[in-house]
C-alpha cells in the first residue's frame, strides 16, 4: 500500500509534463518571409482549419509584422486562436528583396528554434509576394503547402531545371568551405487574387497555379544572380544531382528530342585546372526532320549534337557563377580537400574561381532509338 | 450387524434420500442410487448372476467370481460405501458378513467428446476433453501408449471427493517437480473442488503476477504434446479443462496445431502472434503519447487530419482512449455471456450504432475506434483467457503511466514488464526461457519453428531426456 501510494504522488506531482492536446495546436506547414520598411513580415499557412460542408479541411494564412523574426511570430500568435506549432514546417519562402539583403537572421532562427526541424524546402520567389505563393490552392492537393512539397519533391526526380531545395542542403553548403548556396525559385503564373478563393478549384481550369522556376544564386547568404532555363540545367549538370535530362535539339529542318535517365559526372581537379567529365546515355524520344536513323552515321551525327549541347549548358552555367565570384559548384571544397595548405593560402577562393581554367568533357552514347524505327515523316511519301 | 440394520445407518446417513433404491433377497440386500446409477446394469446384471447362484455357503467369493462385472471390490470399511454409492456403485450385503461388495453401476451422465469450442483448429484433431474422468484420460492413454506413462490419482475436496490425476512420462518429466505438484494437491484441505480452474491458487507460489504459470487446454493433443516435452498435466473431474506445469511466456504463442503445419507458416503465424502482442498492449498508450505529447512524431499529413478529426471533441484524449477501451471490455464481455440469440443483435448495437453515433455525436474521434479495434482485433488472436486478461491489465497500466510523461511512461512500464517477466518462474523454470537465460537448442521451438526432423531434442528446461529424434 506505500509503494502504491508513492507512485501515486510521483505520478501526479509530475503534472503531466509537456502535456498539450493536438487540437489546441495550430500546426504551421507554411512559412513566408518577406521585408517591408525595414520590419520583417512574416506569413504562416495553418493547415488545420475547420471543415466545411464538402469535408475539406479550410486553411488560412496570418501575417504578422515585427522588428525581429521571433517579434513577427508573437505578433501572429496574437491572432491565432491555437498555439502555434511549427515542427511540421514544410515550406520556407522568401522573397528577393530579403535575399538580396542576407537571409542569415532566418537561418540562425530555423536553426536555433527548438521545435523546427531543418526537413523542409526552401523556395525564393522573384516577382510575387511569397505569402501569395502560399496561399495558391490546387485541386491535386489537400492544402497549398502539400502542393508545393510534393511538386519539388517529383521535380527534382524529372526535371534537370530543379534540384534539391531542402533546407538542410542549403545550410550544409552555406557553412561548408568553398561553397557557395543555390535555391529553387517558385512563381505564381495566372491571377494570384484569383487564385486564392476555394472556389477557384470547381473550375476545370484554374485561375491561377504555383510553378517551380530557375535556380537563383547565393554567395553567403545574399543573392546575387538569377539563372535562365539553360543555365539551371547546366547548374545541375555539373553539381550532378540530378539523374534525367532531356534536350530539345534543332536540326536540319526540324528539331529531335533526347532524353537521358542516365547521368554521370566526374571530376579531375588539378592545382590550376578542372576537368568536368560528363557523360550520358539516353534515346530518343521524338523527331520532327527527316533523318533516317537506321544510319549508323546519323546517330553519331546526334550523338555529336548531344554532346555539344551538353558542353553548352554546362559551360554557360560556369560562365554565369564565374561572373558574379560565385562558387556554387563546390570546386573550392574539392580543392580544400585535396590542396588544404595552397587553400589556406588563398584569400578568396571566389576571385580565384574565376581565374580557374576548367575544361568540360561531353560524351553521349544512345542506347535506344524508341519503339518508332523510323520518323513519321519519312512515311508521309 | 445384520443387512437390516446396514441399510437402515445408509438411510439415515444419506437423509433418507429419495434416490436411494433398496432390494433384498433372500440372504442378499443391494442398494444404489437412482440418479447416479444405471437401473439396466443392475437389473441385467447383478440381478441375473444373483439369482443364479446356488452355493449359498460361501457367497462373498462366489458372488465375487460369478457376477457380470468387470469392476468388483470387497470393502470393510462402511465409512467408504457413501463415495461408492454416490459414484453409481451398488453396494452388495450378505447376511452375518462384515465385508460387503461394491459393482460398478454407473450411468453415463456425460456429454459425448465433441469438437473444441474454445481453441477451435483448422488442421488437426477435433476431439476435445469431456466432464468425464475416464473419458479424459482415455483420450490420452490412445495417444500415447507408453507403459511409462503414469497416473496417479488424488482425491481432494472433503465433501466432493473429487478425482484429480496427475499425469506425466516418469522417464521424460522432472520426478522434483512431480513430487511437488503432487505434495501441494495433497495438502489442499478445501470443501468441494468443481472445476480444475480451483487448483490454480494452490498450485502457484508467487500470486502477484499477472501472467499465468498454467496453461489451461481442452485440447488432448496439446496435452499429449505438453505431457512429451516433460511437463505435467493435471485433469480434474468434472472439468473439460486440463492443467498444464509449467507455464512459460512463450507458450502461451503457440498452438498444438503449430506442429501439424508447415514450419514455415507456423513461423509466420508465430511472428505475427508476437507483432499482435505488442500491438495489443502499446497501441493506445502510443496514440495518446503521439496525441498529446511527442506530436512530431507524427508525418505531416496524417497529424493534420488527426488535428481536424480531434477538433470537435470535448474530451482530453486520454479519456476518449479509457472510455472505449472500457466500452469495448464490457461489450466483450456481455457479448462472451449472452446467449446466441441475442449476441448478434447485441453486436450491431455496439459496434455498429454506438461505435458510428458516437464519432457523429463528436463524443470521440473516428480514430480512436480505429485503434480500439486494432487492439481488440490482436487481442483476439489469444486463445488463453489468463493471458488475454493479462494483456487486458497491461494495457491499462501502459495507458495510466502515458497519460503522465508519454514516450517516456511507455518506456519505463516497457521496462518495468521486461523486469517483471524475466523475474518470474514456474517451477522454477524462467519464465522468459529460451529467450532469458538463452538456450540454443530450445530456440529451434520458440518464434521460429524448425522442421520436425530438424528439432531433435526437446527443450532442456523441462527434462534431462532429451533424445526427441533419434
Amino acid at each position: 500500500m506505500r509503494k502504491f501510494f508513492i507512485i501515486l504522488i510521483l505520478l501526479l506531482t509530475s503534472g503531466c509534463w509537456n502535456y498539450q492536446e493536438l487540437n489546441e495546436y495550430a500546426i504551421v506547414t507554411g512559412m513566408a518571409v518577406d521585408i517591408e520598411d525595414n520590419k520583417y513580415k512574416i506569413s504562416f499557412l495553418i493547415a488545420n482549419g475547420n471543415k466545411n460542408e464538402n469535408e475539406q479541411t479550410k486553411t488560412s494564412i496570418i501575417t504578422g509584422h515585427g522588428d525581429s523574426i521571433y517579434d513577427a511570430i508573437k505578433d501572429i500568435s496574437l491572432m491565432s486562436p491555437k498555439e502555434l506549432y511549427i515542427s511540421h514546417l514544410s515550406v520556407v519562402i522568401i522573397s528577393e528583396e530579403l535575399a538580396q539583403k542576407g537571409i542569415s537572421n532566418l537561418i540562425d532562427f530555423l536553426l536555433r528554434e527548438p521545435q523546427s526541424h531543418q526537413n523542409f524546402y526552401l523556395l525564393i520567389t522573384k516577382d510575387d509576394n511569397p505569402d501569395d505563393v502560399l496561399s495558391i490552392l490546387s485541386p491535386l492537393a489537400e492544402y497549398p503547402s502539400q502542393n508545393i512539397t510534393s511538386n519539388v519533391s517529383t521535380s527534382e526526380e524529372l526535371q534537370a531545371k530543379v534540384s534539391d531545395a531542402n533546407f538542410n542542403l542549403f545550410i550544409s553548403k552555406f557553412f561548408e568551405t568553398g561553397f557557395e548556396p543555390i535555391m529553387n525559385s517558385i512563381i505564381v503564373v495566372g491571377n494570384s487574387d484569383l487564385g486564392e478563393k476555394p472556389d477557384s478549384l470547381d473550375k476545370p481550369k484554374q485561375d491561377a497555379y504555383t510553378k517551380l522556376d530557375t535556380i537563383s544564386l547565393f554567395k553567403g547568404d545574399k543573392l546575387v544572380a538569377w539563372s535562365n532555363k539553360e543555365e539551371s540545367i547546366g547548374i545541375n549538370m555539373v553539381l550532378g544531382e540530378i539523374t534525367n535530362l532531356y534536350f530539345t535539339i534543332n536540326y536540319k529542318d526540324g528539331y529531335f528530342v533526347t532524353n537521358s535517365n542516365d547521368y554521370k559526372v566526374k571530376y579531375d581537379l588539378t592545382k590550376d585546372k578542372i576537368i568536368i567529365n560528363a557523360s550520358a546515355k539516353g534515346d530518343i524520344i521524338e523527331i520532327n526532320c527527316n533523318i533516317d536513323i537506321e544510319d549508323d552515321k546519323v546517330i553519331k551525327d546526334l550523338e555529336k549534337k548531344v554532346e555539344m549541347k551538353m558542353k553548352e549548358h554546362i559551360e554557360s552555367a560556369i560562365k554565369l557563377a564565374k561572373k558574379y565570384q560565385t562558387d556554387i559548384f563546390g570546386f573550392g571544397n574539392m580543392y580544400y580537400k585535396k590542396y588544404p595548405k595552397e587553400y589556406n593560402k588563398i584569400k578568396s577562393w571566389n576571385e580565384e574561381f574565376t581565374n580557374i581554367e576548367i575544361e568540360v568533357i561531353t560524351d553521349f552514347k544512345y542506347t535506344s532509338k524508341g519503339t518508332l524505327e523510323q520518323s513519321t515523316i519519312n512515311y508521309e511519301s | 450387524m445384520t443387512n437390516d440394520e446396514y441399510i437402515t445407518l445408509i438411510k439415515s446417513n444419506l437423509g433418507n434420500s429419495s434416490d436411494i433404491i433398496i432390494r433384498s433377497l433372500n440372504n442378499i440386500s443391494y442398494i444404489y442410487l437412482e440418479s447416479v446409477s444405471s437401473d439396466d446394469k443392475v437389473s441385467n446384471f447383478l440381478l441375473k448372476s444373483i439369482t443364479k447362484i446356488n452355493n449359498i455357503n460361501d457367497l462373498i467369493n462366489e458372488l465375487e467370481n460369478n457376477i457380470y462385472n468387470s469392476h468388483i471390490e470387497i470393502i470393510d470399511d462402511i465409512n467408504k460405501c457413501y463415495y461408492y454409492l454416490a459414484s453409481g456403485y451398488t453396494c452388495l450385503f450378505i447376511n452375518g458378513e462384515q465385508k460387503y461388495i461394491v459393482i460398478e453401476t454407473k450411468l453415463k451422465l456425460d456429454r459425448g467428446v465433441t469438437e473444441s469450442t474454445s481453441e477451435p483448429l483448422i488442421r488437426g484433431p477435433k476431439d476435445s476433453f469431456t466432464e468425464n474422468n475416464a473419458t479424459n484420460l482415455g483420450l490420452i492413454r490412445k495417444r500415447i501408449k507408453d507403459p511409462k506413462l503414469r497416473i496417479n490419482e488424488i482425491k481432494i475436496g472433503r465433501r466432493s471427493n473429487t478425482k484429480t490425476s496427475i499425469i506425466y512420462i516418469e522417464d521424460i518429466a522432472n520426478q522434483k517437480n512431480v513430487k511437488k505438484i503432487i505434495r501441494k494437491l495433497s495438502s489442499i484441505d478445501i470443501d468441494a473442488i468443481l472445476d480444475s480452474g480451483y487448483l490454480r491458487d494452490f498450485l502457484i507460489d508467487n500470486q502477484r503476477s499477472l501472467f499465468p504459470k498454467i496453461i489451461s487446454t481442452e485440447r488432448p493433443d496439446l496435452a499429449c504434446q505438453s505431457i512429451l516435452n516433460g511437463k505435467i498435466v493435471i485433469m480434474v473431474e468434472n472439468s473439460p479443462y486440463v492443467i498444464i506445469v509449467p507455464a512459460l511466456l512463450s507458450d502461451f504463442f503457440k498452438t498444438s496445431e503449430d506442429y501439424y503445419q508447415s514450419s514455415i507458416s507456423s513461423s509466420f503465424s508465430r511472428i505475427l502472434k508476437w507483432i499482435a502482442f505488442f500491438i495489443t498492449i502499446l497501441t493506445p498508450a502510443i496514440y495518446i503519447a503521439v496525441m498529446t505529447f511527442n506530436q512530431e512524431m507524427i508525418p505531416e499529413q496524417l497529424l493534420i487530419s488527426l488535428a481536424t478529426q480531434r477538433s470537435q471533441v470535448p474530451f482530453p484524449t486520454f479519456m476518449e482512449v479509457i472510455i472505449f477501451v472500457i466500452f469495448f471490455e464490457i461489450l466483450r464481455e456481455a457479448d462472451i455471456k449472452s446467449p446466441n440469440a441475442s449476441g448478434t443483435s447485441m453486436s450491431i448495437v455496439g459496434a455498429l450504432i454506438l461505435g458510428d453515433a458516437a464519432v457523429t455525436a463528436g463524443i470521440v474521434s473516428p480514430f480512436v475506434i480505429i485503434i480500439v479495434a486494432i487492439t481488440s482485433i490482436c487481442e483476439m488472436v489469444f486463445t488463453d483467457m489468463d493471458f488475454i486478461n493479462a494483456i487486458r491489465q497491461w494495457r491499462l497500466l501502459f495507458i495510466v503511466s502515458t497519460v503522465f510523461t508519454g514516450i517516456i511512461g511507455i518506456v519505463c512500464a516497457l521496462l518495468i514488464l521486461i523486469i517483471e517477466l524475466a523475474s518470474l518462474d514456474s517451477l522454477k523454470t524462467p519464465y522468459l526461457a529460451p529467450f532469458s537465460p538463452l538456450n540454443k537448442n530450445s530456440l529451434k521451438d520458440s518464434i521460429i519453428l524448425s522442421r520436425t526432423n530438424k528439432r531433435k531434442e526437446r527443450n532442456s528446461f523441462f527434462t534431462k531426456n532429451i533424445t526427441r529424434v533419434k
